[in-house]
């Protein structure tokens, strides 16, 4: 439906109450006006009604906000609603994925975190250090300074010394948070490093140690630094084992070790003229042209008789004694009777092989007879 | 030109537009109703979004 001019001033007249006259001449004059401004170019505002402008040769009008809105009321109000999901223009062009485009973005502000807090980590902690250094080179150089200055005042002040007192107490702080910041450095840098390599570490400087100590031990023995306590170690081992077989044969007639251990070598010299083995040696020696000077087994040879041999038995009687050494003889063994006086007690000790040092006694003790073997000690001949 | 007239032209011609009726001024041009359907709108940014309908008044100039 067109509202044509007389419909137009009908409302109007309806609306204004004025006279039908009255309302011609003013829609005429409100036309006119805007005819004119519309010719000069200029533009005619209608208060609460809009704006009439001259554009590209047109007469154009713009509606005021509150005529828009009065004519727009039925959606006034709805604003723009945000589309999620692909859809397409007119023209075809496609449309980013929202939500890739948010987790680009999210990619983005973690990798963005992640570069700006790395280096503000690597950055602050210089800066400290650094800080802490200018306090330290600074510090010195004012306790210097007063320090300087008790040295030409001695003994007018002592509040002085006190002052160059502080300023070093108060460099040491300094100088312990640097040192714990540098060991927090270096906890961080070597963190990772120290759980990979410590173990490893740590089992290869043990192992070395026991090497070392090892090969040390085995110079040491070798070079012959413990032969000399040999000699004495040797003989009281092996007397501390005799107790087992005085006690086992219920022989009561062999010595206590214990006092023969204590003067075991006061025997030896004491046996040196002792007429019963030098016969049983000369008997025995003139058929051991062919077997060595030192032995466990065959005959005795005289010429050994500055080396060891292996006591097994050790005996107050001598008649036993010499049975002992005859049934050793039968099965094969150098067997010889060594007397030895021991508080006054005389006691005939058998023993069997002659070796020329302790270690080829020591290592015929395996092949004695096994009664024997873990029950004999080892002892010098003369 | 009064005030009044001038008031009661601008609600004349928004009531009748609001009814969808076309207003013709003589000598100026036509006051017309138009509605705008909803419409799918991309901005710059990448933002799609829907835009609500409107209800706009045009005025086409006569000559």
């Amino acid at each position: 439906m067109t509202i044509d001019k007389e419909q137009l001033i009908s409302l109007l007249v309806d609306k204004t109450g004025l006279e039908r006259d009255q309302v011609e001449n003013q829609l005429q004059e409100l036309v006119n006006r805007i005819q004119q401004a519309a010719e000069e170019g200029k533009t005619f505002e209608v208060e609460g009604f809009g704006t009439f402008s001259m554009q590209e040769g047109e007469l154009h009008f713009e509606p005021t906000d509150t005529l828009e809105t009065e004519i727009n009321n039925k959606y006034a109000g709805m604003k723009p609603i945000e589309l999620i999901g692909a859809f397409k223009e007119p023209d075809g062009e496609e449309i980013p994925d929202m939500d890739k485009q948010q987790q680009g973005n999210e990619d983005r502000v973690w990798a963005f975190d992640q570069d700006a807090i790395e280096p503000d980590e690597t950055v602050e902690e210089p800066v400290a250090e650094t800080a802490d250094e200018e306090e330290q080179d600074d510090e010195p150089e004012q306790v210097a300074a007063e320090e300087d200055q008790p040295d030409e005042d001695i003994g007018k002040d002592s509040e002085i010394d006190v002052d160059a007192d502080q300023p070093e107490e108060a460099l040491e702080e300094p100088q312990e948070t640097t040192s714990e910041d540098e060991n927090k450095q270096l906890e961080k840098v070597t963190a990772s490093a120290e759980d990979e390599t410590d173990p490893i570490g740590r089992f290869l400087v043990a192992a070395l140690v026991v090497i070392a100590l090892g090969l040390a031990g085995f110079l040491i023995y070798d070079s012959g630094l413990l032969s000399g306590s040999k000699h004495s170690s040797q003989p009281k081992t092996s007397q501390q084992m005799t107790d087992v077989p005085s006690q086992t044969t219920g022989d009561t007639e062999e010595e206590s070790p214990s006092k023969e251990a204590s003067d075991s070598d006061k025997q030896n010299e004491n046996t040196d003229s002792e007429p019963e083995q030098e016969l049983e040696v000369t008997k025995q020696g003139g058929s051991d042209a062919q077997q060595p000077i030192y032995g466990l087994r065959g005959t005795l040879n005289d010429k050994a008789n500055d080396g060891y041999t292996i006591v097994v038995h050790s005996l107050r009687v001598k008649d036993k004694a010499e049975k002992r050494k005859q049934g050793l003889q039968e099965a094969g063994f150098r067997a010889l009777i060594n007397k030895a006086s021991v508080d006054e007690t005389t006691y005939y000790r058998v023993g069997i092989g002659q070796f020329e040092t302790v270690t080829a006694a020591q290592q015929a003790v395996s092949r004695i007879p096994e009664e024997y073997r873990d029950n004999n000690f080892i002892k010098r001949i003369k | 030109m009064d005030k009044n007239f001038i008031k009661a032209f601008s609600e004349v011609i928004r009531e009748e537009v609001a009814s969808k009726n076309e207003v013709q001024l003589e000598g100026v041009g036509r006051f017309q109703f138009k509605h705008k359907k909803q419409f799918q709108k991309q901005y710059d940014n990448g933002r799609v979004v829907m835009m609500p309908p409107k209800d706009t008044i045009t005025f086409v100039p006569e000559n």
